[in-house]
């Protein structure tokens, strides 16, 4: 796997990480790894045939053909390149691939871990405006799949295999070369070279050089790759009211002013209806005295209440730590 | 042919050169007036075809001078053509091959052309009136003094040629 293509230790800081977070997913930003099929290889095989192996005849770059069994495939591949009885003409590159992979050896014939376990392979932060979303790309174990495929070389002319040669022994001078699968790169190995030439005197003479090649990849199917996004930070918005709970209750037609503790000792409130007072009841209430303003203006123990009349009450406690209430009775 | 030349009187109790020159014309009429099959002879120029130094294999279907063209009276026979694959690993890249051909020819034709078919000469084989079909000399039938190609042991008289089909791009014709 492309552990690179996952950019995990490249951290960016400052105005490039904002930009991470606030662009991360729009921009294409992608961490996840591309999946890989059994097309995805054989495609680039035939590419890797076609430009590291190639032959040049007359000027011109041999044809790299990639067969499958119906007869429509050598058609369409072909048609450009036929004489007039419909025959393919020599020198071209064939490519086949063995029908039915075996199990591949790339894990040193290790098994993959029981289950089907996602992996997390890497997170990243974006912010869509409301809320910071931390994306997390999570895959399964890809499996393994060793895929033979054999290079079949016709031509009329001993210089051309010499020339196919030299680029067949040079791509493996060092045991391997690679193909690059949707960025992931699979190791290729030179496993034969063989001779499947007609050399019988009385008939047409071709030569057929054969080339296996053994490909050590591995398949990650789409549905093998999921994307969760998870919010990690949300701006809440609280709506507070700013008014403090009425601390004036009525009881028994009885108006009841509360001071909590520690709490100041003027409390000030509107009258919600007609009253007559007829006295101020303090005792065993923590209140050393008061005094009672009805719309700025001084009252004694028995008055007046009329519905939004401005009603101020003054106290003095004993103890600032201790809870005093002050009773009007009507 | 320099050295030594001998009168050939075997088998003349009842035969002579006569003899055979008449039947060989008759013969000749036959095939040329009668049957009128016709292939036309590429005699590759050996010394003017441009070729690979080492291998002496032409370079492209250009590559290869030959000298005029000539149209010969044979008798001729194209094998069936061979459904074939040049992978033979799963059959693929299948091509349908031309079969092989075989002519006879009288060597006094050849004599009268002032021409020689030799291995590796082409030939073509005018199959419609718009293709002509070429092929390579396999095998060009030179001796031929076996009791076969011979008028009742007497002398040679004809010469069968072996050809196989040739790639477009070895060999392009005109």
């Amino acid at each position: 796997m492309n552990l690179d293509k996952l950019d995990l230790n490249n951290k960016v800081e400052g105005v490039g990480r904002v930009n991470d977070i606030m662009f991360g997913l729009v921009d294409g930003k992608n961490i996840a790894p591309k999946a890989i099929s059994y097309k995805d290889i054989d495609s680039e095989m035939e590419n890797f045939v076609s430009t590291k192996l190639n032959v040049l005849f007359g000027g011109q770059q041999i044809k790299t053909f990639f067969f499958a069994q119906q007869r429509m495939s050598e058609f369409t591949k072909t048609w450009e390149m036929v004489d007039e009885n419909k025959n393919i003409l020599p020198n071209f590159k064939i490519v086949t691939r063995e029908n039915n992979p075996k199990p591949g050896t790339m894990q040193g014939g290790f098994m993959n871990i029981p289950g089907d376990l996602y992996f997390n392979i890497g997170t990243f932060d974006k912010w869509d405006g409301e809320n910071k979303i931390t994306v997390t790309y999570k895959m399964k174990q890809p499996y393994c799949v060793d895929i033979l495929y054999n290079i079949k070389f016709v031509t009329n002319r001993f210089n051309l295999i010499n020339e196919l040669n030299n680029k067949v022994n040079a791509a493996f001078k060092s045991k391997q070369a690679y193909l690059n699968v949707n960025g992931h790169f699979m190791p290729i190995v030179l496993e034969d070279v063989g001779d499947e030439s007609d050399y019988d005197l009385d008939q047409r003479k071709i030569f057929v050089q054969n080339f296996q090649l053994k490909v050590s990849g591995y398949i990650i199917n789409e549905e093998d790759i999921i994307v969760e996004e998870n919010i990690s930070r949300a701006l809440l918005g609280i709506e507070i009211d700013t008014k403090r709970p009425s601390l004036v209750s009525k009881k028994n037609n009885n108006l009841i002013v509360e001071f909590p503790r520690k709490s100041r000792t003027v409390m000030t409130f509107k009258s919600d209806n007609d009253y007559h007072i007829i006295g101020v009841e303090t005792s065993g209430s923590n209140i050393l005295s008061y005094m009672i303003m009805v719309n700025g203006e001084l009252v004694s123990n028995d008055f007046n209440l009329q519905k939004y009349d401005r009603v101020q009450v003054k106290i003095e406690r004993e103890n600032r730590n201790e809870f005093s209430t002050l009773n009007l009775i009507t | 042919m320099g050295g030594r030349k001998a009168k050939i009187v075997r088998n003349t109790m009842f035969y002579s050169e006569d003899d055979f020159n008449f039947e060989t014309q008759i013969g000749m009429d036959y095939i040329d007036e009668d049957m009128n099959q016709t292939v036309l002879v590429f005699q590759v120029d050996r010394t003017k075809s441009a070729t690979i130094d080492i291998y002496g294999e032409s370079e492209d279907e250009e590559s290869i001078a030959y000298k005029e063209p000539v149209e010969i009276n044979v008798i001729l026979v194209v094998d069936k053509a061979v459904n074939k694959s040049y992978d033979k690993t799963q059959n693929l890249a299948r091509y349908l091959q031309i079969g092989n051909l075989a002519f006879s020819v009288y060597t006094k034709t050849l004599t009268n052309n002032g021409i020689d078919i030799s291995y590796g000469d082409y030939i073509g084989l005018q199959v419609t009136p718009d293709q002509m079909e070429y092929f390579v000399v396999t095998n060009d039938g030179r001796i031929n003094f076996d009791n076969k190609h011979t008028m009742y042991g007497f002398k040679s008289f004809y010469r069968t040629v072996e050809c196989a089909p040739a790639d477009k791009n070895e060999f392009s014709g005109i």
